[in-house]
């Protein structure tokens, strides 16, 4: 059987958006796994960026940061950084990370990653869950580039990303997605994306890869990879870049509708997909990718 | 099955004539990403044929197919409310049918694909309004642009199909087009590409028993199954230079 899930089934026994308190589901499941959702929440107060809410839950432990390198993207530098840490190895099978990001109205929030998350198959081969629900509010900007999920040997893991945007909210989100590490057998991962602006869907897809995923490896589907990455830009001023291109044979720049472009690439390995992003997100212009020859990136290394 | 059987004798001559790549639908202009992908050497015989040939029904086919499958059933609804209550019941089918296309669009990546399949679904319901005339009033209020999968529930529905009827018949189309353009644009055995489709049979079965289990879902819940590798080949044959089919 493959790994088809349809997202109600993912999403199921969760707490509701942002709510953290002792009547939701028991925190740790059964045979040693649990549940741990983590809260971010920006608002705009005095015309200021502030940080509103940051629950960590370990493992996941988000930490606000300082600016670091050029960001042309952060409109008049105001923004919340941070990075989310994990304070252990995980997600490991059975395990259901839970983060919940609220950008309120008006606020601009930068979110990156200390390091690549790598999914590790549990004791029992249960299944993995890593569920981000986003909210961008009116006015809102949300910048999210994580490091790489890197699925190992043995793992089931369903990553999901689902972003419920305002007419008026602006979104950068980046993933990249490996399938084992180096010289690895690669896991069975199951990436859900949705991108939904004023409730109209935007972007809904669902990669199903690995081993467990009937005909991923099919050349109609992901053929030989190891990696893939997508690129979502929701800007309301206009979608960025061309109507669509191809820069090369492992990559294309679509646009989905007139506020919203996707890009997506795959490679060999995750040095072969970034160049290839890169390359892709060099065809949207400012603020997302330097004139060439860059002298900046939105991903500095 | 969660449609109602249709009442009256089985419809499989509707069926047959729906599925019978002679309709002139259009779909013969099309090799549905396999020109491209033997361009780039991804296929080059009968074994990477059936692979891309499974690839394709296990993501994009399920996800045709299960929109097949929830267009029948909200048109048959609007028919049958129609039916009971004058031409009112077939009212609300267009904004039905529309929130359906909207889910589509937003789980097809590619520009090139979605132009390819509204063009395919304009040109069945052009060809349907012309040799079955009493579809008409349905196809009327389905509305004038469907994407293919749904335009195929919808004609579906109207010739007395069933959900299982229209995703069995998506699923099918998914790996029949290429599997058939495989033949003018390799050196291959035609029996050998028909071999790879009754190799499919049972999958294709399965698959289309799981898509007409959607017919009566939410259109938020319907499958999103991606094909990364097909998106970036259609936005690459659109630039090709040499092109026997049109996708």
């Amino acid at each position: 059987m493959t790994s088809v899930s349809s997202p109600p089934e993912v999403l199921s026994g969760l707490p509701d958006f942002a709510r953290t308190d002792a009547s939701g589901p028991r925190r740790r499941t059964h045979r040693g796994s649990f549940l741990c959702h983590a809260v971010i929440a920006t608002e705009l107060r005095a015309g200021r960026t502030r940080i509103a809410r940051l629950r960590a839950d370990t493992p996941l432990s988000p930490r606000p940061t300082i600016a670091s390198g050029v960001e042309p993207y952060v409109r008049g530098g105001d923004a919340a950084r941070i990075r989310m840490s994990t304070s252990a190895a995980g997600p490991v099978g059975g395990d259901t990370y839970l983060l919940d990001i609220h950008v309120r109205e008006g606020s601009t929030l930068v979110i990156r990653d200390v390091g690549a998350t790598l999914v590790l198959p549990g004791p029992h081969g249960e299944r993995s869950r890593w569920i981000t629900r986003l909210r961008v509010d009116e006015g809102a900007t949300c910048v999210w580039i994580p490091e790489p999920v890197i699925a190992a040997a043995g793992c089931r893991h369903h990553h999901v990303i689902d972003a419920d945007l305002a007419e008026g909210a602006c979104l950068f989100y980046r993933e990249e997605l490996v399938l084992g590490r180096h010289r690895e057998e690669p896991g069975s991962l199951s990436a859900h994306l949705s991108v939904r602006r004023g409730g109209a869907a935007s972007v809904v897809q669902q990669l199903d890869l690995g081993p467990a995923a009937i005909g991923a490896s099919a050349t109609s589907v992901f053929g030989a990879h190891r990696a893939l990455g997508n690129v979502i830009v929701a800007d309301p001023d206009g979608a960025p870049g061309p109507a669509a291109a191809a820069p090369d044979t492992g990559s294309a720049v679509m646009r989905q509708d007139p506020s919203c472009v996707q890009i997506t690439a795959v490679g060999e390995d995750l040095p072969a997909l970034r160049t290839r992003l890169d390359t892709a997100m060099g065809l949207l212009g400012e603020p997302w990718a330097a004139p060439d020859p860059p002298g900046w990136s939105a991903i500095p290394r | 099955m969660l449609t109602t059987p249709t009442p009256g004798p089985d419809r499989s001559a509707a069926l047959l004539l729906l599925s019978d790549g002679r309709l002139p639908a259009g779909g013969y202009a099309h090799s549905a990403g396999l020109e491209q992908a033997i361009a780039r050497g991804w296929v080059r015989d009968a074994t990477t044929l059936g692979d891309y040939l499974r690839g394709r029904i296990h993501t994009t086919g399920l996800v045709s197919a299960s929109f097949a499958a929830a267009a029948q059933h909200r048109t048959a609804s609007a028919m049958e409310a129609g039916d009971a209550g004058g031409t009112e019941g077939l009212a609300p089918l267009g904004a039905a049918l529309a929130g359906l296309d909207r889910e589509l669009v937003a789980r097809t990546p590619s520009p090139a694909l979605r132009r390819i399949a509204r063009d395919l679904g304009r040109m069945l319901l052009r060809a349907m309004r012309s040799i079955a005339p009493s579809t008409q009033p349905v196809l009327d209020a389905a509305g004038p642009v469907l994407q293919q999968p749904i335009a195929y529930g919808t004609v579906a529905a109207a010739l007395g199909l069933t959900a299982r009827d229209a995703a069995g018949l998506v699923l099918y189309e998914a790996a029949a087009t290429p599997a058939v353009a495989a033949v003018k644009l390799l050196s291959i055995d035609p029996f050998a590409t028909h071999r790879c489709l009754v190799g499919l049979a049972p999958e294709l079965d399965e698959l289309a028993e799981r898509a007409a289990a959607f017919a009566t879902a939410d259109a938020r819940d319907l499958p999103a199954l991606a094909a990364p590798l097909s998106d970036i080949a259609a936005e690459l044959h659109t630039n090709h230079d040499q092109r026997l089919f049109a996708s």
